[in-house]
């Protein structure tokens, strides 16, 4: 596997060099030619979580500027910063930054850390200006404080270099191709009790600018995009996530979007097997999940449905996580084009109640 | 006395807003409309051109291109709509324009002068954020009548026929031009090409949003 992994990234080096070379007029910028700018997106909201007979209730705030530089007319550098508050106090999250080389009229080449094209919540719906719903799909872990929960994925987002293209098929119909190698996850913290059943130890997609094996995370998406309003999306990543590189960590997803004048439909299903090591035999753990929107706007109002699931987490047959289910109604009602101010109620099985008033806006 | 002239003339020319190069650029910024349109609406809802000045443009382009992965092209046909749409014109160059045309596309027959019958209006309506309509949205007209889309919103808006009758020949062209400026109007004379029917529109940017719109012709 290190092997292939090895010719993946020389191939997406490749791609990259190929078309730079070809591109002879490239030039090297001068600093008059820099722009720079901060746009972004932030959050104001209360939730109110059921807990047993009462709810407890907090205001939340978060706020993630986004830095842009364009250097030149072909390169651009970017980040995006999430400040957070929580219990532990304020927390600082990198959720990319990266340069991107747009000089070529159909590819595009990015280094640095950037948002894995895995899907399409994690890299282009979930800024609260744009989630319709104040909570994430529990596929992705409840988030945004109140009582937050574990899901299949973080967003991900990884140091590395990625290659893209978009290549069209019919005036109706294109192609959006992402290949990426990064550094990949690694084995989070046993936090396993002495004696208790065999389990599987944690992912950790937490990001460094080191690697602790020395494989590195493959992985791409393929998309079919109509003008229409539909598009479709399959996406996989691979990788070892232990120091001897020897279990693999691996992400499937299946997702689709579909729009038609003020209704839209979207949602993804997706799987990540996991191999570990229990009592000297080699077990995989498969945890799948998936979420479902509708949602229909009249006028400056925009209800949304949302269901979302995690399944039995199976590791040869034998249930090691037992699978939940979350429901949310919401309401949108747009202040302008980037203000919506969300309620939304989410109905959860085994975690509580919550509800939730957002203000979000982008900017 | 003559080289006075000159000079007060270039002197004057030079005082003029400067104005896009609109013919030229037609056709890009027309497409620029549709997939401004048809791709950032894959994630979130439209922004208002005159929300960003041209530079601001230029760089939330390349920002979105990472995540629309579209061409350099199509990234920079929106651009130079947004640009172009999002200039504060003045009003007496838009009411100059009595029959459409604040960006130069294809034009639709637009003689005024030749209609014989009523002049049927429709106000072009938004709210510069969630509200883009046609008001009424549907109307009848006879042959003869002159169609007036008239824009009095604060977003670009354009007509572009989606769905004509069988045995209808138009020699108008199937989307209409730009109209950037409160009292900007785009006139369709209701001549012998457009048979009996119903004949369905929308506005290229925001029939998303719904802006939508039918008109009945009848015989006149």
């Amino acid at each position: 596997m290190r092997k292939i992994n090895a010719l993946v990234a020389a191939a997406l080096m490749a791609l990259a060099v190929v078309p730079a070379t070809a591109d002879a007029q490239a030039r090297i910028p001068s600093r008059a030619d820099n722009v720079g700018m901060v746009a972004g997106f932030g959050s104001v909201g209360y939730t109110w979580t059921q807990s047993d007979s009462s709810w407890q209730n907090a205001f939340e705030a978060a706020i993630s500027p986004i830095f842009l530089f364009k250097i030149g007319d072909d390169l651009l550098v970017q980040s995006e910063l999430e400040l957070g508050f929580h219990d532990e106090g304020t927390e600082l999250m990198v959720e990319y930054a990266q340069v991107d080389y747009l000089g070529f009229e159909k590819w595009q080449l990015t280094a640095g850390k950037f948002l894995l094209p895995f899907g399409i919540f994690g890299e282009r719906i979930h800024p609260s200006w744009i989630n319709k719903l104040p909570g994430r799909p529990i596929t992705y872990g409840e988030g945004h404080g109140g009582e937050a929960g574990e899901g299949i994925l973080p967003i991900l987002s990884d140091v590395g270099f990625m290659a893209r293209r978009t290549a069209r098929l019919t005036p109706r119909w294109a192609l959006d191709l992402s290949a990426y190698v990064t550094n990949g996850p690694s084995m989070g913290m046993d936090m396993a009790m002495p004696g208790a059943p065999p389990s599987a130890p944690d992912v950790a997609y937490a990001t460094t600018n080191a690697d602790i094996n020395r494989n590195k995370m493959v992985g791409g998406r393929i998309g079919l995009v109509g003008v229409g309003g539909f598009e479709a999306y399959l996406s996989a990543y691979q990788a070892k996530y232990d120091k001897e590189n020897t279990l693999s960590v691996a992400g499937s997803s299946v997702a689709f979007d579909y729009r038609r004048g003020q209704f839209q439909v979207r949602g993804e299903g997706m799987t990540v097997s996991q191999q570990f090591d229990a009592a000297g035999m080699r077990a995989t753990l498969k945890s799948p999940g998936y979420w479902l929107q509708l949602s229909q706007r009249f006028g400056a109002y925009e209800p949304v449905l949302q269901w979302s699931q995690l399944m039995d987490a199976k590791a040869d047959g034998m249930v090691m996580k037992e699978g939940r289910e979350q429901a949310a109604v919401g309401l949108v009602y747009w202040l302008a084009t980037s203000v919506p101010v969300k309620l939304a109620y989410e109905f959860n099985q085994s975690t509580s109640d919550r509800l939730m008033v957002q203000w979000a806006f982008g900017f | 006395m003559k080289t006075f002239i000159v000079a007060a003339l270039v002197g004057l020319s030079l005082m003029l807003p400067a104005l896009p190069a609109r013919a030229q650029d037609a056709a890009a910024i027309a497409k620029g409309a549709v997939l401004y349109g048809q791709t950032c609406t894959r994630c979130h809802n439209l922004t208002a051109p005159a929300d960003r000045t041209d530079l601001q443009w230029e760089v939330i382009g390349l920002h979105m291109r990472t995540k629309a992965n579209i061409t350099k092209s199509e990234m920079a046909a929106i651009v130079q709509y947004l640009q172009v749409t999002n200039r504060d014109i003045p009003a007496q160059v838009s009411h100059a324009a009595t029959s459409a045309s604040e960006v130069e596309v294809p034009r639709g027959r637009t003689m005024p002068q030749s209609a014989s019958g009523h002049v049927v209006t429709i106000k072009m309506v938004d709210n510069g954020s969630t509200i883009f309509k046609f008001e009424p949205k549907d109307v009848r007209v006879q042959r003869g009548d002159t169609l007036r889309f008239e824009q009095t919103g604060a977003a670009p808006h354009n007509v572009e026929l989606k769905h004509t009758p069988r045995g209808a020949n138009l020699h108008i062209a199937a989307m209409g031009p730009f109209l950037l400026v409160k009292g900007a109007t785009y006139d369709i004379v209701i001549d012998a090409t457009f048979v009996d029917g119903k004949y369905e529109f929308e506005c290229t940017p925001h029939q998303m949003f719904g802006m939508k719109g039918t008109f009945t012709v009848t015989g006149g």
